[in-house]
């Protein structure tokens, strides 16, 4: 993954993010869209071939957009780490099961 | 969040989620089917073949053989520490096949391959692989490493990987019903927890970015042409040589 930030105004930032598409950007950009001080959040492909990605966040309430970026990943990553929990969890009871069934 | 194993059967798993959103399930759904690697054959060095099919037929054939993968084995070859092409035992196995049809016709298939490993093998025995006439012989030696769908198709672990969304008519964002079936190359629920692994990774490399500022001057568009060169097959002990020479020249 690479990231080039192409303007950084007072409360805007737009980055290019390469290597990344729409699996990893809209997930980002659902979870930055969730916080309150993030006034903007949307990205786009430049082009179908180009594996690359322009990001652009607006935020307000005197946030950073960098602040806005790193709690929206920390957010996704919960959500991410309780599913996994949980699926796990999930998975060990079904085989405890299934080995019940077995014997 | 609620997660519920609805059923798991051979190589399909079913499952729900409650409380995400769609970009979680579409995050899911993407990455289990182009990000979450696999065995596949990649590299083939054919030293005799004299079936109908042409060297380039053969090696497309044997490519899309679905692999059983041990993901705590095998690493990807872009990230072994070996750096080396044809690679270490920790990013590739070497499967041969020697086969000859001597006075009557044979069929080729699956469980004639050899691995030097045993837990990297064809998910299952039969699956053709050429038909030889009398006095007909196949002799190669190849190499499967891990890859993903996003490189080439043969190394994606999912053959299906849906989800139906139920909204429900409340605002808790609905329900999502999954269906992931594996090629047989990782159990099904290996396939959903790797996806998860990988994403949560990736969010931690982009959160370290930012905090450090860390950020290069350009991106190079068009970055294509090393990726796209994985993923081709070297065909015959032949270009093996010739790749060597250009090489030695850089
Ligand atoms: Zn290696």
């Amino acid at each position: 993954m690479k990231l080039n930030i192409v303007k950084r105004d007072q409360d805007r930032i737009m980055m290019e993010v390469g290597d990344e598409g729409h699996t990893l950007l809209n997930l980002l950009q659902s979870s930055l869209l969730r916080l309150k001080y993030v006034k903007m959040a949307g990205y786009s492909k430049p082009h179908p071939l180009m594996n690359k990605s322009i990001l652009t966040v607006v935020t307000n309430d005197g946030k950073s957009p960098e602040e806005a970026l790193v709690e929206a990943a920390e957010n996704a990553k919960i959500m991410l780490n309780e599913f996994l929990s949980d699926f796990e969890k999930q998975i060990l009871f079904t085989e405890i099961n299934r080995e019940k069934q077995a014997s | 969040m609620k997660v519920d194993v609805l059923s798991i059967n051979g190589d399909t798993i079913k499952f729900s989620v409650k409380g995400v959103d769609e970009a979680f399930a579409n995050a899911l759904r993407r990455t289990m089917i182009s990000e979450v690697p696999c065995m596949a054959i990649d590299d083939i060095f054919i030293f005799d073949n004299s079936s109908v099919f042409p060297d380039e037929e053969l090696a497309m054939r044997v490519g899309f053989i679905p692999f059983t993968t041990d993901l705590k084995k095998y690493t990807l070859p872009e990230k072994c520490e070996c750096k080396s092409d044809l690679g270490c035992s920790h990013c590739r196995a070497v499967i041969t096949l020697d086969v000859s049809a001597d006075t009557s016709p044979r069929t080729v298939y699956s469980r004639d391959l050899v691995s030097e490993d045993p837990s990297i093998k064809p998910v299952s025995p039969d699956i053709v692989i050429a038909k030889l006439a009398p006095k007909q012989a196949i002799k190669f030696e190849a190499y499967a490493r891990l890859g993903v769908g996003n490189v080439h198709a043969k190394w994606q672990p999912v053959s299906m990987c849906v989800y139906k969304h139920e909204t429900g008519g409340d605002k808790s964002g609905g329900l999502f019903i999954f269906t992931v079936e594996s090629t047989g190359c990782l159990k099904p629920e290996e396939v959903v927890s790797e996806a998860v692994r990988i994403l949560v990774e990736k969010l931690n490399t982009f959160q370290e970015k930012i905090r450090r500022g860390e950020a290069s001057d350009e991106i190079v568009e068009f970055e294509v042409s090393e990726e796209v060169g994985r993923g081709l097959y070297s065909v015959g002990a032949g270009d093996f040589e010739e790749e060597e020479g250009e090489e030695s020249q850089e």
